[in-house]
C-alpha cells in the first residue's frame, strides 16, 4: 500500500515536470540583450526533477515487485477517523480561502473557527461561541486596530457590515 | 568595533526595543517548548506581527524568538523525552534518564546554564566573524553570488537526511517556484498560465507560513491528535520540580568538553545547511569520544545534557553569520529570517553590515540579551509549559490556522490566503511521504539569488562560461560546495564497503 502510493506520487511529479518542461519550451529563446533567455534555468531544474523522479519511480517499482506478499491488515480506525477530519478541514480551509474575499475577514474567520472546532469534535456550545469570538477580538485588536493591516472587507452587504468595524 | 558593540547595547536597552526582546524571548521559549512548534514555525508565524515595527525591532523580535526557541526545546526533552524541536533530540539521551532518576531539576538547571553559555559564545562568534566575512564579501560580483547561492543549496542534502533524493526534488521545486512570475532580466512572464495572481510570483511569506505552520496542523489532525503517553505520565512529575544548578566543581571538570562543544557548535552553525540539530549531535558525540567513561552516557550524565545544549545554542548564533554577512541563509530558520529582512526592505549581506552597522550590532546585542533573558525565563517557562500542554489540541490548531491566515493575507493581497492554504496542503502531503519541506524554502529563497546573478555574470563575460567559473572566489566556493555534497556520499560508500568486508 505504502509503496504503491510512493509510485503514484513520483509518477505525478514526473508528469507535472514533463508538462512544465513543455510549457518552458514555449518561452522565447534568445534575445539580443540576453542570450541565455528565460527558459534555460527552469529547463535545467525541470530536467533534474525528471531524472530524479524517474530514479525514484524505478526504485519503488522494483521494491513493489519484491514485496508482493500481502501483509496482515493493521487496525487503522484511529487513522481513518483522522483522515476523515483532515479531508473536512482541508475542504473548509479551501472554502475559506475562496470565500474570504466575498464575505470579508471578520465574519468569515468567525464562521471558519466554529466549523473547524465542530469538525474536531468540540461540541460544547458555550465553547463553540466564546472561543472563536475571543480569538477574533484579539485578532481584530492586534491586526486591525494596532497594525492597520488591510484585511479583506467583502462585497455587497458584507462590505457594509465590515465597514461598521474597520 | 568596540564603539559599535556598545552602541548596539545602548540601542537594545531603549525601552521599546527592550520590551520587544523580552517579548520575543518569552514567545520563543514557549513555542520552543511546545512539541511541533519549532523555531522555524515560530519565526514564520510571527513574521506578520512585525509589519508595523521598525526593521530593527522586527529583526530583534524574531532573533530573540529564535534564541528562546532553541533553549525552550530542551524542557519537554528532559521532562517527557519529547523534544520540543529537533534541536533537542540529543538532549533527551541523558536529560530524560536524569529526570527518571529524580534529578529533573538538576537536568533543567544544567540545561539552562549550558544554553546560556553556548548562546553567549555563539553571539560572541557572530559579532567577531560576521563583520570580517562581510569585508571579504564586498569583493563579490554576480558570479561569486551565484556560487554562494549554490553553496547554500548544498544544505539541501543535509536537511533531508532521511530521504535525500526526495529532499533534492523538494529543493528543485523550490527553485522552480521561485521562477514563477516575471523573468528577472527580460521581464517575460513564466509559468503564470495567463493569470494575474501568478504574475507577481509565488510570495514567500504565505508559502513559508503554509509549509511550516499550517501544514503541521493538518499533520496532527491526520494522526487523530492522540496525546503522547509520555506526556501524560510526566505531567505528574513536573508539579514537584525545583530547578537546581550544577555545582562549581562539576562545571570546572567539564570546562574543556564545554569549550569543544561551543567551538564545534559555532562552526557547524556557520556552515550552510547544518544547523543546531547537527551541532547538538556533534557536540554530544565529541563529549562521548573524549570521555574517560563513555559507557556512562545515555544513563543520565551531566555532561550528556551540557554538551548538546552548549553546541545547539552556539549554533544559533553561528547560523546568523552567513545570513548577515553574505545574505545567504544556511538553515530553514534563517531562510525565514531572510524573508523578514526583505519584508522591511533590507537586503542582508555585506552592504547591510557595513552601511547599517548600528542595525547589525543592535541585532547582535539583542541576541545576547535574549540569551541572558531566557536564563531567567527558564523558571517561568517550565511552569508555563505544563499549562500549555493542558490546552486541548483543537484550540491550538484553530489558533495556528487563524494566525496563519491573517499572516498570509497581511501582505495586502487576498490571494495570499489561498496560496497559504495550498502550500499547507502541499506541505502536509510532502511531510507524509517524507519529502522534506525545508529544502523547498531554501530553493525558494536562493533561486532569486542564483539565477539573475548567474545570468548577469554570463552577460558580463560575454557568455563564456569558463570565464565566469574561473575566478578565484567563485571556483573556491564551487569546490567547497562539491566537497560538502560528495563527502557524505563517500562516507556512506566507505561504511558500506567496511560492513561488507566484515561479513
Amino acid at each position: 500500500m505504502k509503496v504503491r502510493s510512493e509510485i503514484i506520487i513520483s509518477g505525478i511529479i514526473l508528469l507535472v515536470a514533463c508538462f512544465l518542461f513543455y510549457v518552458a519550451s514555449t518561452f522565447p529563446q534568445s534575445r539580443m540583450a540576453d542570450q541565455v533567455g528565460p527558459a534555460l534555468w527552469p529547463k535545467i531544474i525541470l530536467l533534474l526533477i525528471i531524472i530524479l523522479s524517474v530514479t525514484l519511480l524505478i526504485q519503488f517499482v522494483i521494491q513493489s515487485l519484491k514485496e508482493k506478499k500481502a501483509r496482515p491488515k493493521e487496525d487503522l480506525s484511529a487513522e481513518k477517523e483522522g483522515f476523515r477530519m483532515l479531508i473536512l478541514t482541508v475542504i473548509l480551509s479551501l472554502l475559506y480561502g475562496f470565500g474570504v474575499s466575498y464575505v470579508g475577514f471578520l465574519l468569515s474567520i468567525l464562521v471558519f473557527q466554529t466549523l473547524f472546532l465542530l469538525i474536531l469534535k468540540v461540541t460544547k456550545i458555550p465553547v463553540l461561541v466564546l472561543y472563536p469570538l475571543s480569538l477574533t477580538v484579539v485578532i481584530y485588536a492586534i491586526f486591525i486596530k494596532v497594525l492597520y493591516i488591510p484585511l479583506p472587507r467583502g462585497t455587497g452587504i458584507f462590505l457594509t457590515i465590515s465597514r461598521l468595524f474597520y | 568595533m568596540l564603539a559599535d558593540i556598545l552602541m548596539g547595547y545602548a540601542h537594545v536597552f531603549e525601552f521599546n526595543n527592550l520590551f520587544i526582546v523580552v517579548l520575543g524571548t518569552l514567545i520563543g521559549v514557549a513555542l520552543g517548548s511546545f512539541p511541533g512548534l519549532d523555531c522555524t514555525v515560530g519565526v514564520a508565524l510571527f513574521l506578520p506581527v512585525t509589519y508595523a515595527m521598525t526593521p530593527a525591532q522586527a529583526i530583534l523580535l524574531l532573533s530573540a524568538l529564535y534564541s528562546g526557541a532553541v533553549y525552550g526545546a530542551q524542557i519537554p526533552a528532559i521532562l517527557f523525552r519529547v523534544p520540543g524541536a529537533p534541536e533537542a533530540v540529543v538532549t533527551t539521551l541523558d536529560g530524560y534518564p536524569m529526570a527518571r532518576k529524580g534529578l529533573a531539576g538538576k537536568a533543567l538547571g544544567t540545561g539552562l546554564v549550558s544554553s546560556l553559555a553556548g548562546g553567549l559564545f555563539g553571539v560572541l562568534g557572530l559579532t567577531l566573524v560576521a563583520p570580517l566575512l562581510a569585508e571579504v564579501a564586498l569583493l563579490f560580483g554576480p558570479s561569486e553570488y551565484a556560487a554562494l547561492g549554490i553553496l547554500g543549496l548544498t544544505a539541501i542534502a543535509s536537511l533531508g537526511s532521511k530521504a535525500q533524493t526526495k529532499a533534492i526534488i523538494a529543493g528543485l521545486f523550490g527553485l522552480l517556484f521561485a521562477t514563477v512570475g516575471l523573468d528577472p532580466i527580460v521581464g517575460f512572464p513564466r509559468f503564470t498560465f495567463g493569470t494575474t495572481v501568478l504574475k507577481g510570483g509565488i510570495t514567500f511569506i504565505p508559502a513559508v507560513i503554509g509549509l511550516f505552520a499550517a501544514a503541521e496542523v493538518y499533520n496532527q489532525i491526520s494522526k487523530g491528535m492522540a496525546p503522547s503517553k509520555e506526556g501524560l505520565e510526566g505531567s505528574q512529575l513536573t508539579s514537584r520540580i525545583r530547578v537546581q544548578f550544577p555545582k562549581l566543581n562539576e562545571l570546572k571538570s567539564l570546562k574543556w568538553s564545554s569549550l569543544r562543544s561551543a567551538l564545534l557548535g559555532l562552526g557547524v552553525g556557520i556552515l550552510p545547511g547544518v544547523g543546531a540539530t547537527t551541532a547538538a549531535i556533534v557536540g554530544y558525540s565529541q563529549a562521548v569520544q573524549f570521555s574517560k567513561t563513555p559507557e556512562k552516557f545515555g544513563t543520565g550524565t551531566l555532561e550528556g545534557v551540557m554538551a548538546p545544549e552548549i553546541a545547539n545554542n552556539a549554533a544559533a548564533g553561528g547560523a546568523m553569520v552567513p545570513l548577515l554577512s553574505l545574505g545567504i541563509p544556511g538553515s530553514a530558520t534563517t531562510a525565514v529570517m531572510l524573508g523578514a529582512f526583505l519584508l522591511h526592505g533590507l537586503r542582508p549581506g555585506p552592504l547591510l553590515l557595513i552601511q547599517q552597522r548600528p542595525l547589525a550590532f543592535t541585532i547582535f546585542a539583542g541576541m545576547a540579551l535574549s540569551n541572558v533573558l531566557f536564563f531567567f525565563f527558564g523558571f517561568i517557562a517550565i511552569r508555563l509549559f505544563v499549562q500549555l500542554r493542558r490546552v486541548p489540541y483543537p484550540f491550538i490548531a484553530v489558533g495556528i490556522l487563524v494566525f496563519s491566515a491573517v499572516g498570509a493575507n497581511a501582505m495586502g493581497s487576498i490571494s495570499g490566503m489561498m496560496m497559504m492554504f495550498i502550500f499547507a496542503i502541499l506541505g502536509f502531503i510532502m511531510e507524509k511521504y517524507n519529502y522534506a519541506v525545508a529544502p523547498m524554502i531554501l530553493g525558494l529563497v536562493l533561486g532569486p539569488i542564483i539565477e539573475p546573478s548567474f545570468r548577469r555574470a554570463l552577460m558580463m563575460q560575454e557568455y563564456d562560461i569558463m570565464a565566469v567559473i574561473a575566478r578565484p572566489i567563485t571556483a573556491g566556493l564551487l569546490i567547497v560546495s562539491l566537497i560538502i555534497t560528495l563527502t557524505p556520499i563517500i562516507w556512506k560508500l566507505r561504511k558500506r564497503r567496511l560492513a561488507e568486508a566484515e561479513v
